[in-house]
């Protein structure tokens, strides 16, 4: 198995450890750190949003995995930014006014940056204010709202209507446990996901728009 | 037949016999949702999570007290909701400190709310809401630093069950020998998209603890979680519950349970929070219910409840919509 195939593998069985010593012997062997990132790393996590979808492997799962892959990134990251390899995009990720929960937003930021994208973990309890803070100062692409309480739905509405002055700049996703795509059409975002996979692969076809 | 107590539907229910009519039970009633409903303000008892007050609006055939453990965390207030800001149980040391902290499960004043609250039950079943120290752990601990624990340290997190297991299965020999009917395992293990563990984790790790501690409770027991936790139902049968609760949908199918499991368990709740009783109209909400009590309810084996608890923000007219149906169409014929 060649050592990006170990790679992969590593990161799709969550093993932090073998992640990081097989991505340390990919770069002493000369591999680019762009071949390393797309065809170890992001392979492996992609294999994992895939069968998390198909409710093969459930959250403890993924979080393992990302995890691994994390780890990975942290070898890699110095080679990749002094290549000046890009970001497929910047995303903003924040849980609504009133808010704590973090694990789906968190489970999204680490297969976002898992797929290649920066991601701006802007936190729990956040104000609409913050996020067009956020907006203006680090002009993501995609900007995500999340909530998991139907009671702060309505803070998510609030936050989405006071986001569309910056529509020629953004789109908008949301997602939370009682978040449905008819409430994403009724609020006026871009778009709807149901999970931390779909996540990823709303991002993906949005910023290729 | 003849009309039964509130008590005798429940725990005629929990042993899947016919009842007159489906009972309702529910875990909670929020205060503040309680005060809407009656017109007034009333001043629950310390530690009710569903006063006896409410029997004067509502046909719900329960009263419950709280005797959960503590979460060893920064708790914030927001609205009337309560959740954690940060966990404070990451080390060893914390887990000393967490011993100290926890109330005394042997002092007997801990138990002076429960029983004055008893003393008001009437022909009322009483529930007590309990642990088993999962939940109470992963909350204190952060549930992605659990997980991760799980992996690396797995002897941590079973110290810390252990822990919490030890003050649970105190709270539980006192229920056993108050006034309580039954007992509400609020032990919440899945997402709506899955298990919170893998099973083979849970088996190795969570079950054998969660085992000895459920083993000792004298009453019927209902099992509550959200979430999708079809992946361990395996494991949540071998508790011996008499009740599964509450069956959050859409992830939870209850049609498809009623087939699977309906002659095995007690089916409860599926009445749905994230739209019908917070966000839809009286008429959805009769609906949802006049079907679930049809079609989940007939031949026995169902207590009606929402997903979860009646939370604050559930609308008061949802509510009396849900009691107007359950008590239009609720009764066995």
């Amino acid at each position: 198995m060649s050592v990006l195939e170990q790679i992969k593998e590593f990161v799709i069985a969550g093993s932090a450890k073998k992640v990081k010593e097989y991505t340390e012997q990919a770069v002493a062997e000369g591999l680019d750190a762009s071949t390393i990132l797309n065809d170890g790393l992001i392979t492996g996590m992609n294999v994992v949003g895939i069968r998390f979808k198909a409710n093969e492997v459930y959250v403890p799962e993924v979080l393992m995995s990302a995890r691994a892959m994390h780890t990975g990134l942290a070898v890699v990251k110095p080679l990749i930014v002094n290549a000046g390899i890009k970001e497929k995009g910047v995303v903003a990720i924040g849980t609504v006014q009133g808010d704590l929960h973090d694990i789906g937003k968190n489970l999204v930021i680490m297969m976002l940056e898992g797929a290649g994208y920066k991601v701006i973990d802007i936190g729990v309890d956040v104000s609409t204010e913050k996020f067009i803070q956020v907006i203006e100062e680090q002009q993501p692409q995609i900007v995500g709202v999340s909530a998991l309480l139907t009671t702060t739905m309505t803070q998510m509405q609030h936050t989405v209507e006071k986001l569309q002055a910056y529509r020629d700049k953004i789109k908008i996703i949301i997602g939370g446990a009682p978040v449905t795509q008819a409430f994403a059409d009724e609020i006026g975002a871009d778009g709807y996901a149901a999970d931390a996979a779909s996540t990823v692969d709303l991002v993906q076809k949005l910023t290729s728009i | 037949m003849d009309q039964m107590t509130p008590r005798e539907r429940v725990l005629t229910a929990l042993k899947l016999g016919q009842t007159d009519r489906v009972p309702w039970v529910e875990s909670y009633i929020h205060p503040s949702l309680v005060n809407k409903i009656l017109g007034r303000e009333i001043t629950p008892i310390k530690g009710a999570r569903l006063s006896p007050e409410i029997h004067e609006k509502l046909c719900v055939d329960n009263i419950t007290f709280d005797l959960r453990p503590p979460i060893y965390a920064q708790i914030e207030k927001h609205g009337d909701l309560e959740m954690v800001r940060e966990p404070w149980l990451k080390g060893w040391e914390d887990l000393e400190k967490l011993k100290k902290w926890l109330p005394d499960p042997d002092d007997n004043t801990l138990y002076e709310g429960a029983k004055e609250f008893l003393k008001h039950k009437g022909d009322y079943a009483a529930l007590a809401s309990i642990r088993l120290g999962i939940s109470p752990v992963y909350n204190s601990m952060g549930y992605e630093d659990f997980v991760y624990a799980l992996a690396d340290e797995p002897e941590f997190v079973e110290a810390a069950i252990n822990v919490y297991g030890g003050w649970c299965s105190k709270i539980i020999d006192r229920v056993n020998d108050m006034d309580f009917d039954f007992v509400f395992i609020s032990e919440d293990i899945a997402f709506q998209n899955g298990p919170m563990v893998t099973p083979r984790v849970y088996e190795e790790y969570i079950f054998p603890h969660a085992k000895k501690i459920v083993d000792k409770i004298a009453l019927p027991k209902i099992y509550h979680s959200d979430g999708d936790f079809m992946a361990l139902m395996d494991y949540i049968l071998q508790y011996n519950p008499a009740g599964i609760a509450n069956l959050e949908p859409p992830v939870m199918d209850i049609f498809k349970l009623k087939e699977s499991h309906g002659d095995k368990v007690c089916l409860m709740g599926n009445i749905d929070l994230h739209y019908t009783l917070t966000r839809g109209t009286p008429e959805e909400t009769a609906a949802e219910v006049k079907e679930k009590l049809e079609r989940v309810g007939k031949g026995g084996g169902y207590i009606i409840a929402s997903a979860n608890g009646l939370a604050s923000y559930c609308k008061p007219e949802n509510v009396m919509a849900m009691n107007d149906t359950i008590l239009k169409y609720g009764w066995n014929k």
